[in-house]
């Protein structure tokens, strides 16, 4: 996805603001002139100046580029689901997996990603079982990261 | 020093370390070879295993993996004319060209008979001047460490990227990220919105996850599967005429290294960049410049060593300085912290034996490189073939459990998603991520040297230029911002004159 440097200059010009103006509120060290407002303070400064740049930019090829540009993969649903499906399968993983656990969360985890990129179903849920037993094993068994039972707590090995 | 020598050849050759050397080699190659997974991308994988580990093994697997990544990269560029990482770019088309000529075996025998040439001339640049380096370290004080971190940077968004200005914005990013939390010299937490989990500023591990492997996923989910069709059905020995080109081409082998370490040293720029500068290098200086895209071996040779010196080269300002000369070495900074082994001129003191032992592994890892580069080209075809649409999911499962292994926590789940999404819109958009990368391993350290400095001079920016080496830094660094201006007006009168 393509958005015109106008836009995002002035997100980003905007960004700087809320910053320089939120560090004010950052208290002094005693006794010195420099504090922990100064090095942000210099950044958004600096990001202003930038965004001004950015923004120059944007609006020397706004006519040629428009507000946005769509990718031309949009149109083709199933590509467009895949793209989709991976910041949601993350963040429904990030959501559930301490209570329903790391087994049943990464299973299904692997076998929507798998099936949305083309794989049989079978084969994807061979690999979704079988990926997600091994990458427990490397984690839990080998290296000891405490990854959630959660609903198999009653069977955890 | 000799017995810090003998001690470090102890750890490495120890079964354990060597272990994990044989295990990242092979992942290296493997990761090198299959479009799409890049060698910064290995190390960001690697990371959170290398976390587990103690500090030798750590690094080891590291300069392994990445050594090998970067010499596998040309298989696929060679056989199927897509690069397995960005810095086989440069030589793809000649090498694909080669092939179509049925001479496969010359182009990817070259890529790796002088990949390996190039990482040991890198090494052996890096073993002799980092410790010189360091000497001269010692004795820079906060002026001198505030001017050299600036001018790394500098140099990060002018050599590297194609437009400074988003260059600087990048760059401000990641220096505004590095703010985040109470790792300030006033110790106050900033930007932490009253959340726990940004009191400490934002994990590196996930964030370096997200912007390097989950980026790389979102791409292949919108890059539909091509076929690969491999062009020759058998390789034969790689290693035929490799001696003749040694003979034919020594000043070649020499300039793509000399080039490649250069590069790789300066902040930012690394291994794709060494190996796009040194086959244009290696077309204006050859004799036979007409022969260059109709399948000639001279800028594979000249490229291929660059590549490879590169990752060696860019450990330099990386161990002796704690200034990553690219992005693998940005995430290596963060591991060597996480390890006790905090990079600057006194880990020659300190640790001795660790920077032995990084030596050591490199020169193994090129050496290494040879044997079992040659059995991956062997078996190259059945990993042209492994598939992606299983791969891929495979390692955004890995990287979300990589991500929480570091501090248990979903929350870094989160923080990778967020930062995955991030690179990816910036990439789309023209913004190189490589100086976000830098300001966020950097910052800290800017604004620890630049806020003692500020006190120790009392507030006068003069003091910036009062110390020899400081003013030498600083008048070079305002140079470097001032050469765009400079060249502008020169170019403005002569125009003028015209």
């Amino acid at each position: 996805m393509k958005i015109n440097d106008t836009l995002t200059g002035a997100a980003l010009a905007a960004l700087g603001l809320t910053i320089l103006i939120h560090v004010q509120s950052f208290p002094p060290m005693p006794g010195q002139k420099v504090g922990p407002a100064m090095f942000p303070g210099l950044l958004a400064v600096g990001l202003l100046i930038c965004a001004a740049g950015v923004i120059l930019r944007g609006l020397k090829n706004l006519r040629a580029e428009g507000w946005f540009q769509w990718p031309a993969w949009i149109g083709q649903r199933r590509i467009a689901a895949g793209f989709v499906l991976i910041p949601l399968v993350l963040v429904v993983y990030a959501a559930v997996s301490e209570k329903l656990g790391f087994l049943p969360t990464a299973i299904a985890f692997l076998f929507s990603l798998c099936w949305i990129f083309g794989v049989r179903p079978r084969l994807a849920l061979a690999v979704a079982i079988g990926g997600s037993l091994g990458i427990h094993y490397i984690f839990y068994k080998l290296l000891k990261v405490p990854l959630p039972w959660g609903i198999l707590t009653p069977i955890a090995w | 020093m000799l017995d810090h020598v003998y001690a470090a050849f102890g750890q490495v050759f120890e079964p354990y370390v060597l272990l994990v050397i044989l295990g990242s080699s092979i992942f290296g190659l493997f990761v090198g070879a299959v479009p799409g997974l890049t060698a910064t991308m290995a190390t960001a994988l690697l990371v959170p295993v290398t976390f587990f580990m103690p500090p030798v093994p750590a690094i080891a697997c590291i300069v392994t993996a990445t050594a090998m990544a970067i010499f596998s990269g040309d298989i696929p560029g060679c056989l199927l004319r897509i690069p397995g990482t960005p810095a086989s770019a440069a030589y793809t088309d000649e090498a694909y060209t080669m092939t179509k000529n049925g001479q496969a075996e010359v182009a990817l025998g070259a890529g790796l008979v002088f990949s390996a040439i190039g990482g040991l001339f890198g090494t052996l640049v890096l073993v002799t001047a980092a410790p010189a380096l360091a000497e001269v370290a010692l004795k820079f004080s906060s002026f001198e460490y505030f001017w050299l971190v600036l001018l790394g940077i500098t140099c990060a968004i002018f050599i590297a990227s194609e437009n400074p200005l988003k260059g600087f914005v990048s760059l401000l990013i990641g220096l505004l990220i590095a703010s985040i939390g109470v790792g300030n010299p006033a110790g106050f937490p900033r930007f932490t919105f009253g959340d726990p989990n940004l009191l400490g500023g934002i994990s590196l591990v996930p964030m370096m996850v997200g912007m390097f492997a989950v980026s790389e996923v979102l791409r292949y989910a919108i890059t539909a599967d091509q076929p690969m069709l491999v062009v020759q059905d058998k390789i034969g020995n790689v290693f035929t005429g490799m001696w003749a080109l040694t003979v034919k081409y020594p000043l070649s082998i020499l300039r793509g290294s000399v080039l490649g370490t250069i590069v790789g040293a300066l902040p930012g720029a690394g291994a794709d960049i060494a190996a796009w500068m040194s086959y244009g290098m290696s077309k204006k200086f050859s004799k036979e410049p007409e022969k260059f895209g109709t399948g000639h071996v001279e800028g594979i040779v000249e490229s291929g060593a660059a590549n490879n010196s590169a990752l060696a080269g860019a450990w330099i300002p990386a161990l002796v300085f704690g200034i990553p000369g690219d992005s693998i070495t940005a995430i290596v900074i963060g591991v060597l912290y996480m390890k006790n082994l905090n990079p600057g001129p006194t880990i020659f003191i300190n640790n001795p034996v660790a920077v032995y032992s990084v030596f050591l592994v490199f020169i193994l890892a090129n050496l290494l490189m040879i044997p079992l580069g040659f059995l991956t080209i062997k078996v190259a075809k059945k990993i042209l073939r492994v598939p992606r649409n299983i791969l891929m999911p495979m390692i955004l499962l890995f990287c979300v459990v990589g991500s929480y292994a570091i501090n248990n926590s979903v929350f870094d789940v989160g923080v990778m998603l967020a930062f995955g999404l991030l690179a990816y819109l910036m990439e789309e958009n023209g913004f190189p991520v490589a100086p976000a990368i830098l300001g966020v391993v950097l910052g800290s350290m800017l604004e620890e040297n630049f806020i003692t400095s500020m006190i120790k001079s009392d507030g006068r920016l003069l003091g910036f230029f009062e110390r020899p080496i400081a003013a030498g830094l600083g008048i070079v660094t305002i140079m470097v911002w001032l050469s765009p201006l400079i060249l502008r007006i020169i170019r403005a009168r002569r125009a003028g004159r015209a």
